[in-house]
């Protein structure tokens, strides 16, 4: 591995990132930008964008990991702007000191849960986004998805120890509003406003990955979910979904980091820009 | 903000991932303080307290310094192949780089859960002319910890899924808690496992320090055989209790950024006065 070194960004150097060089015999004219998930500092959940910036790095993409201004190491800006806008300046900052270093204009840009509604927000202002990986990101309850969340859980014994509980908590609490799994994260748009954006990324050409994890079945909760939703605004089979039940939100399970790193790496290996001769040895999926 | 400088600076052969804060006006005599991380996801629930503690000392005349252990968060390493003996080492690394940076005399190793552990185990030679330790709820036993964290990883894959832990243990293959290779979201080599077990700081120590001091929200009996310990070796040696405060290292906590204040203040108070 080439060595990492440290990025220090925007005017006062008070943004950091970790940069993973690509070894200059596998570059290719593809960077990536990762970003925190939720508060978590730069290195991810459980490590998640150091593995995965070491394996990109490894196939050829340069990856910064990077804390967005006011979260993990990295200060907060001092402007008026809002988070996400701040968010995205600071992600173009990554992508202008990559680029001045490497020479590339094309990246991809992977975020999870709050990041993944920043990196949705940074592709569509920022045409150097060519990839973009949204990982836990809106999602849309569907009948079906309802019958089967019910369904599972009317066949779990404990199911109806919680449920006779939640009864009688909802009885005490004088029907105070129950929270959806999403409700205490992230705000989803409307489907026709999140289709429309998606709409203008695959005409401009953008590989977008859609990835759920089983940890948001309450809300999303088969492989198909997304196309049933997405149909109406003719978004369905024009971008890459994956579903992953048995997962975390946070990829908690070794297993499920390294089935995330597959998955990522089939994907990003079919984006143009990336060498296709040259393959990652297969062991390397997964680690650091 | 005080002013902080991250830099990468070795241990060995290995590349540490460090994060260094000057004093805004240095203390006489110059005074420094090194982190020791806890382990696994507890590093990255303490990484925020972290960073105000180091600030605040900062300010307050102290030269300080972060730092990940080899094969952790942005250090050189697979997650595989971390080992408590280069962790050690890696203390003893993260010394040296702040004494030749800030030129301090005075230094105090702040370890917290596992990284306590470490500091203790990494003052067993050659440590600094003055050398005090704060250590924030200390693993004492080594197999109990790696228990609390086998109970802790499927407690959160039930809680996630809403499953019993039977169902959870089934689905995951987890045969034996006491055997699990991967301890909440990170992976445990059978090496590190055995290095983890054999932690058992109410045996003798080889601790070399001027002062210990033992911060922790448990009853003091916890801490007597450690306390015992560290007396026979001369070193004086004190317990503050702290009060529960608000909780650092729960998935709440994690996603509110929330900072325990209080223990925050005791920590501070124990660094400025280690008698």
């Amino acid at each position: 591995m080439t060595p990492e070194r440290v990025l220090q960004l925007r005017r006062d150097q008070g943004l950091l990132g970790i940069l993973t060089p690509a070894p200059p015999s596998r570059a290719a004219d593809l960077a990536c930008v990762l970003m925190n998930a939720g508060v978590t500092h730069r290195i991810g959940p459980h490590r998640l964008n150091v593995k995965l910036a070491r394996h990109l790095a490894d196939i050829g993409l340069t990856t910064v990991r990077l804390d967005l201004s006011g979260l993990g190491d990295s200060r907060p800006e001092g402007s008026t702007r809002s988070f996400t806008d701040q968010a995205i300046s600071d992600i173009r900052a990554a992508m202008d000191q990559v680029q001045r270093m490497t020479g590339t204009r094309r990246f991809m840009v992977s975020g999870l849960c709050s990041g993944a509604a920043i990196g949705f927000r940074a592709a569509l202002a920022d045409p150097r986004i060519v990839a973009l990986q949204l990982l836990d990101p809106y999602a849309y309850r569907t009948r079906r998805a309802m019958l089967r969340y019910y369904m599972d859980r009317i066949r779990l014994p404990e199911a109806w120890s919680g449920a006779i509980t939640n009864m009688m908590n909802r009885a005490q609490s004088d029907g105070e509003a129950e929270v959806g799994m999403l409700g205490d994260f992230v705000k989803d748009p409307p489907p026709q406003e999140f289709a429309s954006g998606l709409a203008t990324l695959i005409e401009r050409g953008v590989s977008i990955m859609c990835l759920y994890t089983g940890a948001v079945g309450q809300v999303y909760n088969y492989a198909a979910q997304f196309d049933e939703t997405m149909e109406p605004y003719g978004i369905a089979g024009r971008i890459r979904v994956e579903h992953m039940p048995d997962s975390t939100h946070t990829f908690l399970d070794v297993a499920s980091q390294r089935r995330l790193m597959e998955i990522t790496d089939r994907w990003i290996r079919a984006v143009r820009g990336l060498p296709r001769d040259r393959e990652a040895p297969a062991a390397a999926v997964g680690r650091a | 903000m005080a002013s902080m400088t991250p830099y990468f600076f070795a241990s060995g052969n290995r590349r540490l991932m460090g994060l260094y804060h000057a004093p805004e006006t240095p203390r006489s005599p110059r005074s420094a303080v090194i982190f020791c991380n806890p382990f696994g996801q507890e590093a990255i629930r303490s990484h925020r307290m972290y960073r105000v503690l180091a600030d605040r000392m900062a300010r307050s005349g102290y030269a300080t310094l972060r730092f990940d252990y080899s094969s952790t968060g942005d250090s050189e390493g697979e997650c595989t192949e971390g080992r408590l003996a280069h962790w050690i080492e890696d203390v003893r690394a993260a010394d040296r780089e702040i004494v030749g940076r800030s030129g301090a005399t005075r230094v105090t190793w702040v370890g917290l859960r596992l990284g306590a552990s470490l500091a203790l185990l990494a003052a067993d030679r050659d440590p600094p002319r003055d050398l005090n330790l704060v250590l924030w709820d200390p693993v004492i036993s080594g197999a109990n910890y790696l228990q609390e964290l086998a109970q802790a990883h499927v407690g959160f894959l039930a809680n996630v899924f809403r499953w019993k832990p039977r169902r959870v243990a089934r689905s995951r293959g987890i045969a034996s808690l006491g055997a699990m290779q991967e301890l909440v979201g990170f992976e445990v080599s059978n090496e590190l496992r055995r290095e983890i077990e054999a932690i058992d700081l109410a045996r003798e120590l080889r601790v070399s320090a001027r002062t210990v001091t033992i911060l922790g929200d448990q009853p003091a009996p916890a801490y007597a055989a450690l306390r015992e310990q560290v007396d026979r070796r001369g070193i004086d040696v004190r317990y503050v209790p702290i009060e529960p405060d608000a909780p650092w290292d729960s998935e709440e906590a994690l996603n509110a950024s929330t900072i325990p204040a209080r223990t925050l203040d005791a920590l501070l108070a124990a660094v400025e006065d280690p008698k």
